[in-house]
């Protein structure tokens, strides 16, 4: 693979959204042999890192209460009008839901090995860490999460 | 929850389904508004705004298009006009965010990451924000934007490459590793 067409595809590697197996699988080797190719990954992960850290905020514990108040204040909703205990049975349908899906994907992801997103997201960890200097051991992890 | 899931909530039980929906979407909201604004308490605020905006519109909501993507845009069209009205584009010295107010980063990279992202084009910063800060997949941002795959692609590489131009020492790569 050469240099430009891999270039073209870091945001995606990095993203964790290459999902041909193949161009996956080609990538990982040019970006571990590849000096350029790998300093330009980690700068992109670099940002990413720091747009994450510096620009995502949460909202506070009381949002919602707050939002609420207001709105019956505006008289956009009338006082009450979610008992709380059918907004805590909500919350907790919505919690099991929640939880019998995230049940669902770790079941599937221990069934299919080797999904690309996965196999990117392990490669640039250890990118990031140094654990992966040379094109053998990228293709070790690559093989060792492919058939784990 | 799935969008269906509030959407038929909603039509059951509206005032239930608007908080389902406040849950999901209040994070996505409040980090877009603080994408444009970059104060918390006007992100909040904005969020607030806009959440009241859908609950006055749920009734013409017809399922359509996705929650998400209608969010989205009573979220940007708000902002759009919010700093235009208010004629700012920037009077937040972030400097002044302290830490009770914002959370984690560093203030010096928090601040030239304000500074890049407020001279971005909206639909570049929409699709950076949507992938690096709220965790979206490109089929999502791909969803809510109302665009391709391929378009999100684009927007983001690109974002991602202006960022970086207007950005300098602590992206290279020393640092980064």
């Amino acid at each position: 693979m050469r240099c430009s067409s891999v270039r073209s595809r870091l945001d995606r590697l990095a993203d964790g959204e290459l999902g041909n197996r193949n161009t996956l699988r080609m990538m990982l080797e040019h970006v571990a042999r590849c000096d350029d190719c790998r300093q330009e990954l980690a700068r992109i992960t670099a940002l990413k890192k720091d747009l994450q850290r510096s620009m995502r905020i949460e909202a506070g514990p009381e949002f919602i209460a707050t939002l609420l108040g207001r709105m019956e204040a505006r008289g956009i909703r009338r006082h009450g009008a979610v008992p709380e205990a059918r907004l805590a049975k909500g919350i907790a349908a919505a919690v099991t839901g929640i939880a019998a899906a995230g049940l669902i994907l770790l079941s599937l992801s221990l069934l299919s090995p080797g999904d690309p997103a996965e196999l990117s997201h392990l490669f640039l960890q250890r990118l990031s860490s140094g654990e992966i200097a040379c094109i053998s051991e990228g293709m070790m992890l690559y093989d060792t999460v492919e058939y784990r | 929850m799935t969008d269906r899931e509030i959407y038929e909530l909603v039509r059951r039980d509206r005032d239930t389904g608007f908080i389902m929906l406040v849950q999901e979407y209040q994070g996505m909201v409040i980090n877009l508004a603080y994408s444009y604004l970059f104060d918390r308490h006007e992100a909040e605020d904005m969020a607030q705004e806009v959440f009241m905006q859908a609950y006055g519109a749920l009734d013409r909501f017809r399922g359509e298009s996705r929650l998400s993507s209608w969010l989205y845009r009573i979220c940007v069209n708000r902002c759009i006009d919010h700093i235009r009205r208010s004629k700012r584009v920037k009077t937040v010295p972030l400097e002044l965010v302290d830490a009770a107010t914002t959370e984690g980063g560093d203030g010096a990279v928090r601040e030239a990451i304000a500074d890049a992202l407020r001279t971005l084009p909206g639909k570049f910063r929409d699709a950076v924000i949507l992938k690096d800060v709220e965790g979206k997949s490109y089929r999502q941002i791909a969803a809510i934007l109302g665009c391709s795959i391929g378009t999100v692609e684009s927007r983001i590489h690109r974002g991602r490459k202006l960022l970086r131009e207007r950005l300098s020492d602590p992206w290279e790569v020393d640092n980064a590793m």
